[in-house]
């Protein structure tokens, strides 16, 4: 335990002195954050609302590219090779990344929850304490995901590739840029399978319909289930050495980790009603000024800095 | 799953002869325990080899009589003639089931051993042939840090092929040998980062396989192709790495020792070869460890760096830490260590102190000549003072016990054959001669 804390602290340390980090996780974070409540949401203190669910997930998702960049980074460079001489687990390691990697992340939600309320007059933020525990849970998962991507990947290519992949498809197919009622019918379908679409109808049910946390239970509790499948399975998969190239085995047992989300979007598909739900919000949101179109522009995908 | 269970093993062997054999006859085989290995039986049963089941003796009756230690959870009936008398059962201890399968590589070594002792669950049987009846290490009366026969394999290559020396406390000791020997390898399976096929290896009392933890608090190592993060500072890097140890030295102090004391604030990137070297030692030393590791100490640095690194590392010596250091510098090796192995193909050929290695190889000057035309060995060996001759890449190696005179013997028998020199050095007898004298070839070829 302090061994993880010391790590914790000197992760945070590193990262701070670290400029092209404060850009992606400043600067970006916030570039979106204007773009989105100026262009699409028109300044609007209803729209601003609702648009900040994708805004802060986009900010709380960017955690897995960076975290998994720096691991591999770390890794290749044999940075994790003088570590294993001391006497850390493999735990201490990734415990201290997800910790920094939250401590570091939550200071630009709590600055974006502000702004929406200074800059943009938003009154109303619904259930704060559901958006708390989401954004939480969140940053969490989402960098343990980062450390699935990590222990699969041999270099840092494969790294960028694979994260660029998963960054797209959780950007463009899960409402977190374009609204989930606005995409077309398959790729709704698709979207019910990615945790991304959880968190932003998560946010917008919270911050719009003031759900409280328990009503919220599906989207906690599977966000929760994942970082802890994620989590657990990367320290069993962790590789310190550069030579170590991951087996079969290890790439099966990452799979494992999509699992919470294929049992949740096989029953949304059944039962489900996030579309129906997600069509309420928007209609909600865009009928309080003049029905908004759908935004024209793509934001670019934000590219983490190594940490 | 590999752990077989085995129905056939009662907890309690009985004390008759399980083979149910004549105690007395003549018995080519004997009795050996290694009670280190006895709680992991599953390193050698896997199940492929669902070790001596009835059918599949005679896989192994070739090796009867080679020298070898048989392993098995079974009575090894068939091969194994009878019980010795006076040999003990090794009490039965099942092994921890929750304990992790060791990774598919540790669970098949090869059930015979090419060479040498093994680890035994049940039955050790062995027999040693007359060349194998010396022991393979020299007996010393604390061995802090002891090899026996260590193998270990990438693929099909074999990176170690049996391995066996001992450290003792307070000394240097080098492994020396040409790049891709196995130096590494060895060093780091001695510091618990690796696995090992088959053999023992123990470290401070410990096992590294088995207790790395425990491991890592006693031992200090600088390790090849390592960094530390780009932005991390001289003395944060200190600082962090001792505050993961219960004992530990004062980071202030090991700032100043290694002379970094300007370099305290500067991030790692910023460092010199040189700096990191000896910021790599002073980390070895934040635990105030029983042994020290160098991994080529001073591999890619330029001269005048690596002549401070031998100061550093002198210094040490003189403090009495025990401490092993790998070198394909044959400099280093003299001029560091007490004693020496040299290795070469993952074996050690030759171990001493360096003097005694190098009485080994005649204790004679030695010239080294080129000559314009090609010449031959066997005339050059018969030179006057000349006591040996061989050919190096075209240069030949004459080692001489009076210089003077097989320099003049040598000039004149170039001169009678219309031959010349080309190039004529004289030097001192070094470990360099010793590595050709038992390989043939130069160590950094």
């Amino acid at each position: 335990m302090k061994h993880f804390l010391t790590l914790t602290h000197n992760r945070i340390a590193l990262t701070m002195r670290n400029r092209v980090f404060l850009f992606f996780t400043l600067l970006m974070p916030m570039g979106m954050f204007f773009l989105f409540a100026s262009f699409f949401g028109k300044g609007e203190p209803l729209m601003v609302a609702y648009l900040l669910g994708p805004v802060i997930a986009l900010t709380v998702m960017g955690s897995f590219w960076g975290l998994s960049a720096s691991l591999v980074m770390y890794r290749e460079q044999g940075i994790l090779r003088r570590f294993r001489l001391a006497p850390l687990t493999a735990a201490d390691m990734l415990a201290s990344s997800l910790a920094a990697n939250f401590i570091l992340t939550i200071p630009t939600v709590v600055l974006e929850l502000f702004l929406a309320r200074w800059v943009y007059h938003v009154t109303h933020f619904g259930n704060i304490f559901s958006i708390i525990i989401l954004v939480s849970v969140a940053t969490i998962s989402f960098a343990a995901l980062g450390l699935i991507v990590a222990s699969i990947t041999n270099s840092m290519q494969e790294t960028q590739i694979i994260c660029q992949i998963v960054w797209f498809a959780l950007l463009f197919f899960s409402g977190a840029t374009f609204p989930l009622a606005t995409l077309p019918k398959f790729v709704q379908g698709l979207a019910v399978f990615l945790p991304a679409t959880y968190l932003v109808a998560g946010l917008q049910k919270a911050m719009l319909l003031a759900q409280n946390p328990w009503m919220l239970k599906t989207e906690i509790f599977v966000l929760a289930a994942w970082s802890i499948l994620a989590f657990f399975i990367s320290t069993q998969l962790f590789r310190w050495e550069p030579g170590e190239k991951v087996t079969r085995n290890a790439k099966l047992w990452a799979v494992a980790t999509v699992l919470p989300f294929l049992i949740l979007g096989a029953w949304e598909i059944k039962h489900g009603n996030v579309q129906t739900q997600s069509r309420t919000i928007y209609r909600m949101a865009t009928a309080a000024g003049e029905p908004a179109p759908a935004p024209a522009a793509q934001p670019v995908p934000a590219k983490q800095a190594p940490r | 799953m590999r752990r077989t269970e085995s129905p056939k093993l009662p907890p309690e062997l009985p004390p008759q002869n399980p083979l149910g054999q004549n105690e007395n006859s003549a018995n080519p085989f004997g009795f050996c325990t290694y009670k280190k290995h006895v709680r992991n039986p599953f390193r050698i049963c896997t199940s492929k080899t669902k070790d001596l089941k009835p059918r599949r003796i005679n896989t192994y009756e070739k090796y009867r009589g080679e020298g070898v230690i048989l392993l098995t959870r079974y009575p090894a009936k068939g091969i194994c003639p009878e019980r010795p008398s006076g040999a003990k059962d090794l009490p039965y201890k099942p092994a921890n089931p929750h304990r992790r399968p060791t990774g598919a590589k540790d669970l098949t070594p090869p059930l015979i051993p090419h060479d040498g002792p093994n680890p035994v669950l049940r039955y050790a049987i062995h027999s040693f042939p007359e060349r194998s009846r010396r022991p393979i290490t020299p007996l010393m009366s604390n061995p802090i840090l002891q090899v026996e026969n260590l193998t270990k394999s990438y693929g099909p290559v074999e990176a170690i092929r049996g391995v066996s020396f001992a450290v003792e406390e307070g000394e240097v000791f080098g492994l020396l040998g040409p790049n891709g020997a196995g130096k590494t390898s060895t060093i780091e399976i001695l510091e618990g980062l690796r696995r090992l096929d088959s053999g023992r290896v123990s470290v401070c009392g410990l096992d590294p396989q088995r207790d790395p933890e425990k491991l890592k608090r006693e031992i200090g190592a600088t390790l090849q192709a390592t960094s530390l993060p780009d932005n991390m500072r001289v003395f944060e890097a200190l600082k962090l790495f001792a505050s993961f140890y219960e004992r530990r030295r004062d980071p202030e102090e090991l700032l100043k020792r290694f002379g970094l004391e300007e370099k305290r604030n500067a991030a790692y990137s910023k460092l010199s070869g040189g700096q990191k070297q000896r910021l790599a030692l002073a980390m070895a030393l934040v635990n105030d460890p029983r042994v020290l590791f160098f991994d080529e100490p001073t591999a890619g640095l330029d001269p005048q760096v690596r002549r401070e690194i031998y100061g550093v590392i002198e210094e040490l010596r003189r403090e009495k830490k025990t401490i092993v250091l790998t070198t394909h510098y044959i400099e280093e090796a003299e001029r560091l260590c007490d004693r020496v192995a040299i290795v070469d193909h993952g074996k050690v050929i030759a171990q001493g102190t360096p003097r005694e290695l190098k009485q080994r190889s005649g204790d004679t000057t030695r010239i080294e000549v080129r000559l314009a035309k090609p010449g031959s060995v066997e005339k050059l060996k018969a030179l006057d003072g000349v006591t040996d001759c061989r050919e190096v890449d075209s240069t030949f190696i004459l080692h001489c016990q009076r210089p003077p005179q097989a320099i003049v013997a040598l000039v004149k028998h170039l001169e009678a054959e219309g031959n010349e020199l080309t190039n004529l050095e004289i030097s001192t007898p070094s470990l360099e001669d010793v590595f050709i004298e038992l390989t043939g070839r130069r160590l950094r070829d």
